[in-house]
């Protein structure tokens, strides 16, 4: 039987996520200049929307019963209670959340103070792949943005408007996509408590629609600006190819059934974006510390969840 | 070159190229009645000189009418992503052009009588090298703003040229220059004022032409990255 706490603590969490995540949402599609708010809204509901039906159902058992075995019900509300309060203070401060970290994070706090059976092999696999991660989005917007880059060159302005115009919604809807089955999935999954085999999808589809009300309501694209202007200024199709690299770099997360933050491929895909081009400007205090608070915020979690759990 | 596939989705991106290029031709009409003016008045042709200085007015007034409308358009549509402003600036030094043109003819209409000193700069070979170079300098504004529709290596090859032009008039405005101070003939100083103000004013058509240039290397650097 579903929690209703906890399906409340996963609706609050889907709200902030959606408020944390508005410029990668809506931020960006509006912020290209080439469509309107309508339009951003539609194509990020509907990317929530179909990535949590689709491929949601393969995150709703990626972290209660895959990392750890079946966590009680105070520990997955102290999971949920973690992520809304980082989440909230790191949006408060501008930086961006690393809320799939802080889960896992906070869950491995409490599992580790509750002395549940943990499993290496998948903790091993999601750390490394954090890792990994970033470089593979890189490595995909580095290629991607020097194709867009030599196919465009001997193209009327108009006929590279037209692209960009393409490209921004196409990877726009495919990072709502992404966002929808695996950050959406895995706050669905952990709220009907993934180990006991609920059936998440419903749960997941209402958070897809919470994530996008927080986006709308809330969302003004701060945090965007954060990890986006003040590092390097991209042109549109650097956009396009950091967040095809990103979208995919995660995709290959959520078939493995690793909780991903999106930000931190996204930050590699700049970086693989930016050294496509021969000249390249980088705020390397900002790349730095928004690294340094992905690395942080999930041992902070993991602290928090243990000894909360501990009390 | 333009893709064919995605003609269905830039029909009014493509229009708004057009109307950048038809209003380029007004501007480009502008010049060439002030040029036209130029030559009229070193003959002391006042019915044509006339003629010409209200198609000057009026290719102004059209351009500034059309800039108008086109920025409108161009700021409330939601097209042209990231370049949008940099479109916008060049409407804006383009229009610069026509009213260079404009203010350089009211000079030469407020002089009903020019003297002998004036008509002698005006029909020197100075002065019909000086506005040829303007009339230049326009022309490769408008071979860059045609390149719109060729794709970025031919946009940026033609970005030069505009600058050479500018450069050539700013050469021969300097031997207009020494001509009118270093004049042997000891000219009327409010003539000679007159005329260097004159050449400043003119000259601003390639400055402003060159500024355009210098909008569109921006925007392609920005559009094609």
């Amino acid at each position: 039987m579903i929690d209703p706490l906890l399906v409340l603590l996963a609706g609050a969490l889907g709200f902030i996520f959606g408020w944390n995540n508005s410029s990668l949402l809506i931020g960006n599609i509006r912020g290209s200049g080439s469509f309107g708010a309508k339009a951003a809204v539609m194509v990020s509901v509907i990317g929530l929307l179909s990535g949590a039906v689709i491929e949601g159902p393969k995150m709703l058992k990626s972290l209660d019963g895959s990392v750890a075995s079946s966590s009680p019900e105070i520990g997955l509300a102290i999971t949920f209670s973690l992520a809304i309060a980082f989440t909230i203070g790191l949006t408060f401060l501008r930086l961006p959340a690393s809320f799939s970290g802080i889960m896992v994070g906070s869950f491995l706090g409490v599992a580790v103070a509750l002395r549940l059976a943990l499993n290496g092999g998948q903790v091993l696999l999601i750390v490394s792949f954090w890792f990994i991660a970033p470089l593979i989005a890189g490595l995909i917007a580095f290629a991607l943005h020097r194709a867009a880059s030599s196919l465009l060159s001997g193209v009327s302005l108009v006929s590279v408007d037209s692209f960009n115009r393409i490209a921004i919604v196409a990877t726009s809807f495919a990072v709502a996509f992404v966002l929808g089955a695996n950050n959406v999935g895995l706050m669905a999954g952990t709220a009907v408590g993934g180990a006991a085999g609920g059936d998440g999808v419903a749960v997941a589809v209402g958070m897809a629609l919470v994530a996008a009300m927080g986006a709308v309501t809330l969302g003004k694209g701060h945090v965007s600006d954060t990890i986006g202007d003040k590092m390097l200024s991209l042109s549109p199709q650097g956009v396009f190819a950091v967040f095809a690299g990103a979208a995919i770099a995660v995709i290959i997360g959520t078939q493995l059934q690793v909780p991903m933050s999106i930000g931190e491929s996204i930050l590699g895909g700049m970086l693989g974006s930016a050294y496509s081009q021969q000249t390249t400007v980088i705020n390397r205090r900002v790349a730095s510390v928004t690294l340094g608070m992905w690395i942080v915020t999930p041992l902070l979690a993991f602290v928090a969840g243990f000894l909360l759990a501990a009390v | 070159m333009k893709l064919k596939p995605l003609s269905f989705i830039n029909r009014k991106e493509s229009k708004v190229v057009q109307e950048i290029e038809s209003y380029f031709k007004i501007v480009q009409k502008t010049v060439d009645g002030f040029v036209g003016l130029v030559k009229t008045m070193a003959v002391n042709d006042q019915t044509e000189a006339k003629r010409l200085f209200q198609v000057v007015l009026d290719g102004e007034s059209e351009a500034d009418s059309v800039h108008r409308t086109l920025s409108m358009a161009i700021a409330e549509g939601a097209f042209f992503g990231g370049i949008r402003e940099d479109i916008l600036n060049l409407l804006e030094t383009m229009d610069n052009v026509a009213d260079s043109a404009k203010d350089a003819a009211r000079f030469l209409e407020s002089e009903e009588d020019l003297d002998d000193f004036a008509i002698s700069i005006l029909r020197s070979e100075e002065m019909g090298l000086f506005v040829s170079n303007l009339q230049s300098a326009v022309a490769a504004l408008g071979n860059l703003i045609a390149a719109f529709n060729l794709g970025k290596k031919e946009l940026l090859s033609r970005i030069p040229v505009v600058e050479e032009w500018e450069e050539a008039a700013d050469s021969s405005k300097d031997k207009l220059m020494k001509r009118l101070f270093k004049s042997p003939t000891n000219p009327n100083p409010v003539t000679v004022i007159q005329m260097r103000d004159f050449l400043f004013v003119a000259d601003d058509i390639a400055d402003y032409a060159e500024d355009s240039s210098d909008v569109i290397l921006v925007l392609a650097a920005k559009g094609y990255d």
